[in-house]
């Protein structure tokens, strides 16, 4: 399991929102495909803590940037859906810039010699 | 968006909380499941997978909590458990929760009604549309007296650039008698243009408010209100079209109209429209929409200007008047009297559940001491405390609302008619459920965040103490203490309020106050009719010829023993001459004397206390008869009787009349002191009898006559009778005819000083059962609290009365203190009763003294109840409890 990277949780609460809104933009998705989506994304390097999954979830639907839905799987399972919203999308592309600002400042300080 | 469907999310979250945990729930299983399937597919063993996804999921339960957690809505979820929790606890002491929701409510809704009213009377709903543009319109200056009103009224009609419309009003006497079959009664009466209603934009109830175009049709045209139709008709009857007779003239009802008594144009029973030619006294205009009062008085202004220039005088003159029509009420000492006695009720109440509240804390403090212990911050225990009372204080703003809204019906139902510019029927509006939510939240602060305080500051030390009965409860009865004062303290002004104005509505009622009080004779059995003469332009009119014809005609009416005419004179250069003991002659105003029929004063049941009556049939002209306080005024060394008098100034052509006689009067020794400081300082009752010669000039207005008439049997049937008697004497109209208290608004008076008496006497009765309740509930956990230290005193052979003694000491003081502070504020506010008081002598130091002993008794009686079932205390089972 040493792959696993166990992100600082002041850093999760950034980058896990970024991370679910990224995932969903992709198409909609349940709360384990989320978690999924994302380790497969980061070539299994992230792996989302699962007691933070879905307090985000909830917090995303409140803020009106994803839209849940109980639906049915192609399995035939009953499952409740994420969807981006168009709110969500605008988030998405916001915090996208801030996160690279922020990952090119950080790896500015870090080539410094 | 975001706000609404979060909204939803909190709303949904309350309401149907097992709902959404149960979706969670399924949520997070499956999440396990889908991840133990993926390690199944991996390779990885079905148990061993499940195993290891539900290790890396952790436990739902707590996942779900966390979420709830992280949600903007845990406080509420937070907030949900302590109300069930307070709530839970409250119904574990089911006689405290009733109790203090009951009083609580009854204060709340008390305030509520009052205010009701109040609100009624400030911002009148009167369904006239845009009742703020209304106001009347009055001139003042000295062209106004100069110019016939119509001249004015012609001005204003032709309407402005600040205003939509004119119409005028006018009163009609003094009220009207209405007949409909055998019903009789007394109405008020507007006479209004044509277009007042519509003006006022007034819709109707049933009909038209517009009267006929045809002047004729429309003067006998009539408008009624909704409750004078309840009055005289019955629900299935029709209205509409009937008729029915005001002051024995016939009029036809054309529609019907709600009565508002928060408005004086439209609280009447009967609306009339002027015969041509009659002037109309009160102006009334509609502003335009955004116009101001300060707008329009400037455009009234110039106008007033431009009439005084017509009319050759200063611009400078006069000028209109505005007052809006939604705001006639002046708030006055009466109305804080009211809204004082409504807080004072509240206070008590609030005092009082704040002391059991207290109580009640300090008796839970080992379960408090025991949650501080475990961890709850004081935050949390003065939040679980006020959340209790604002548990109570919510389900007593529910109560109160509706018992309220029963109060304001009870208004309704008993408000009598003439009371309208001291109270009004209450109305329901949002400010009232906005005030009683107020007064609810002050509740709140005063009966849970003060007392919750106070017993978060319970340390475990004092605590101990009070287990070990050392008297550590000294400062906690201290704080009862001042609660009982303040309580005892409001209660007595209210209580003495409410018997000083019972004590004068009782008095004012009762058979003989009339006579024994106000007038100095028996009035019950008399009957006025206003008689209209009419007008006589070239001739003058005969007087005594007319009087004479009138007294016969009303001594014929069966069940008339007496009748007499009254006309009313004036004194020639509003002076009399009188001759003095040593053979001068002085001079002294006066204004008025009557002429009157011999019969008068036996009419009238007025005793002759010296000298004799006039002569019946003999028109002795030269006689004169005078009250008491009159003699003594013009002769103060000497008797009356036999002086000489002239109805005009020494140099008058008038003759010399001799005084034959001094009135009595049936009044007690107080009235007659009492008058006898007002009646010797002028001339007030001077008699003569109506000559032969005695006439009006020519006048183009009707001469009114009194014909007073004493009935044998039941005056209004009398009076009915007479009514129709008197029809075919030649006059204007048909007589006035109504009983002597009738006409002096005697019921009335009777009726509004009963209401007010009610309504204090309601406050009074709260406020005492609401205090003596505080007191009962205060020795009672005393009892409790000192349960131990009288087990051992009985243990110890203390008799029950030792016992009852050592627990009600104290409180004695306290109710005595309590009314020490409260007859000094009676004093201070009793005041503000005014003229309901009427004659009751306000600083009776019996009754007073009465009143405090009856409350002490009371609230020693309330101590008595739970002092006496301690005498019956085991000692040996709250010993061993212990």
């Amino acid at each position: 399991m040493d792959r696993v990277v166990q992100p600082r949780t002041d850093l999760l609460q950034g980058s896990l929102d970024l991370l679910i809104l990224k995932s969903l933009l992709l198409g909609p998705l349940h709360g384990w495909g989320v978690s999924k989506r994302i380790r497969q994304l980061s070539d299994e390097v992230l792996s989302v803590n699962q007691g933070s999954l879905y307090p985000a979830l909830y917090r995303l639907e409140d803020r009106g940037w994803i839209d849940a839905e109980w639906g049915t799987s192609p399995e035939g399972r009953k499952v409740k859906v994420y969807t981006l919203t168009s709110a969500g999308r605008e988030q998405y592309l916001a915090e996208q810039e801030q996160w690279r600002l922020f990952s090119g400042a950080v790896a500015r300080v870090l080539a410094a010699t | 968006m975001p706000n609404s469907r979060r909204l939803k999310r909190l709303i949904r979250t309350l309401l149907r909380r097992a709902d959404v945990e149960a979706e969670m729930d399924a949520e997070m299983r499956q999440h396990v499941e889908l991840e133990a399937e993926e390690l199944v597919r991996q390779g990885m063993r079905p148990d061993e997978a499940r195993r290891q996804a539900a290790l890396a999921f952790g436990g739902v339960q707590q996942r779900k909590e966390e979420a709830l957690e992280d949600s903007s809505l845990w406080w509420l979820d937070g907030l949900r458990r302590d109300i069930r929790i307070a709530t839970r606890t409250l119904l574990r002491h089911p006689t405290f929760a009733i109790t203090a929701t009951l009083a609580l409510a009854l204060a709340i809704a008390v305030n509520t009604t009052m205010f009701s009213v109040l609100d009624a009377m400030m911002n009148p709903r009167i369904g006239a549309t845009h009742p703020e543009q209304l106001y009347s319109v009055r001139h003042f200056g000295f062209i106004g007296y100069r110019l016939a009103t119509s001249a004015l009224d012609q001005a204003l009609e032709s309407g402005g650039k600040t205003y939509s419309a004119f119409t005028g009003t006018r009163g009609y006497m003094n009220g009207g008698v209405v007949e409909r079959g055998a019903q009789v009664q007394q109405a008020d009466v507007e006479i209004v243009r044509p277009n007042f209603f519509a003006v006022m934009g007034v819709a109707p109830l049933a009909g038209t408010l517009v009267p006929p175009a045809d002047p004729v049709a429309a003067s006998t045209s009539i408008v009624i209100s909704d409750r004078l139709r309840a009055q005289l008709f019955r629900d299935d009857e029709p209205t509409l079209g009937q008729s029915i007779d005001i002051d024995g003239v016939s009029y036809r009802i054309i529609g019907v109209v709600m009565q508002y008594a928060a408005n004086w144009a439209l609280n009447n029973d009967i609306w009339m429209f002027p015969p041509v030619g009659l002037q109309l006294t009160t102006g009334l205009i509609r502003l335009r929409a955004g116009v101001t009062q300060a707008e329009a008085e400037r455009e009234l202004l110039l106008l007033s200007s431009r009439i005084a220039l017509a009319e050759g005088e200063k611009t400078t003159d006069g000028r209109f008047a505005l007052h809006p029509m939604t705001r006639q009420f002046q708030v006055q000492r009466f109305h804080w009297a009211l809204i004082g006695a409504g807080i004072a009720v509240l206070l008590v109440a609030c005092t009082n559940l704040a002391n059991l509240q207290l109580a009640r804390g300090i008796g839970r403090a080992s379960e408090l001491a025991l949650r501080s212990a475990l961890g709850a911050s004081r935050r949390q225990i003065v939040t679980q405390l006020v959340i209790e009372s604002a548990v109570l204080a919510t389900v007593a703003l529910m109560l109160a609302l509706l018992l309220a809204l029963g109060g304001n019906a009870l208004m309704h139902a008993t408000i009598p008619p003439k009371i309208g510019a001291y109270v009004v029927a209450p109305q329901e509006s949002w400010r009232m459920v906005a005030f009683a939510a107020i007064t609810a939240v002050l509740s709140l602060m005063i009966v849970g965040l003060a007392p919750a305080i106070r017993v978060s500051r319970i340390d475990l030390n004092t605590l101990l103490k009070n287990r070990a009965g050392t008297g550590a409860h000294r400062t906690n009865r201290r704080t009862y203490g001042g609660l009982v004062i303040t309580q005892i303290a409001l209660t007595l002004p209210l209580v003495c309020a409410a018997v000083l104005l019972s004590r004068s509505a009782l008095h004012l009622g009762s058979a003989t106050h009339q006579k024994t009080e106000q007038y100095g004779f028996d009035t019950k059995p008399l009957i006025v009719a206003s008689v209209f003469l009419p007008p006589s332009p070239d001739a003058k009119v005969p007087i005594a010829e007319l009087a004479g014809t009138l007294v016969s005609q009303a001594r014929g009416v069966p069940g008339v023993a007496d009748a007499a005419v009254s006309i009313g004179r004036g004194f020639l250069a509003s002076m009399t001459a009188v001759d003095d003991a040593d053979g001068g002659i002085r001079e002294y105003p006066a204004r008025s004397y009557q002429a009157v029929s011999p019969s008068f004063f036996r009419t009238m049941g007025i005793p002759i206390e010296r000298g004799h009556d006039f002569a019946e049939g003999g028109h002795a002209t030269s006689t004169i008869i005078m009250d008491r306080g009159t003699g003594w005024y013009l002769w103060p060394r000497s008797a009356p009787i036999g002086r000489s008098m002239k109805l005009g100034n020494a140099h008058s052509d008038r003759p010399w009349m001799t005084v034959t006689g001094i009135l009595g009067d049936s009044l007690s020794e107080d009235a007659r002191q009492m008058r006898r400081i007002i009646d010797t300082l002028q001339v007030n009752q001077v008699f003569r009898v109506l000559a032969v010669t005695d006439s009006d000039p020519p006048s183009r207005y009707p001469t009114v006559l009194n014909l007073y008439m004493r009935a044998r049997e039941d005056p209004q049937r009398v009076a009915m009778l007479a009514r129709h008697t008197l029809r075919s004497v030649a006059t204007v109209r048909p007589p006035r005819v109504a009983t002597f208290e009738d006409q002096q608004g005697i019921p009335e008076r009777v009726a509004v000083l009963r209401f007010i008496a009610g309504l204090f006497t309601t406050f009074g009765a709260l406020a005492l059962g609401l205090s003596a309740l505080g007191v009962y509930g205060i020795v009672a956990q005393s009892v409790s609290d000192r349960k131990r230290e009288v087990a051992v005193r009985i243990a110890l052979g203390a008799t029950p009365r030792n016992i009852i003694r050592a627990l009600i000491r104290e409180g004695n003081v306290l109710v005595l203190a309590g009314v020490a502070i409260g007859l000094y504020m009676t004093k201070e506010t009793i005041g503000w009763l005014g003229s309901f008081l009427g004659d009751v002598d306000t600083a009776n130091a019996l009754l007073f003294g009465a009143l405090c002993v009856a409350l002490f008794c009371a609230m020693v009686f309330a101590a008595l109840v739970p002092a006496f079932r301690a005498t019956k205390l085991d000692p040996m089972e709250v010993l061993r409890a212990e």
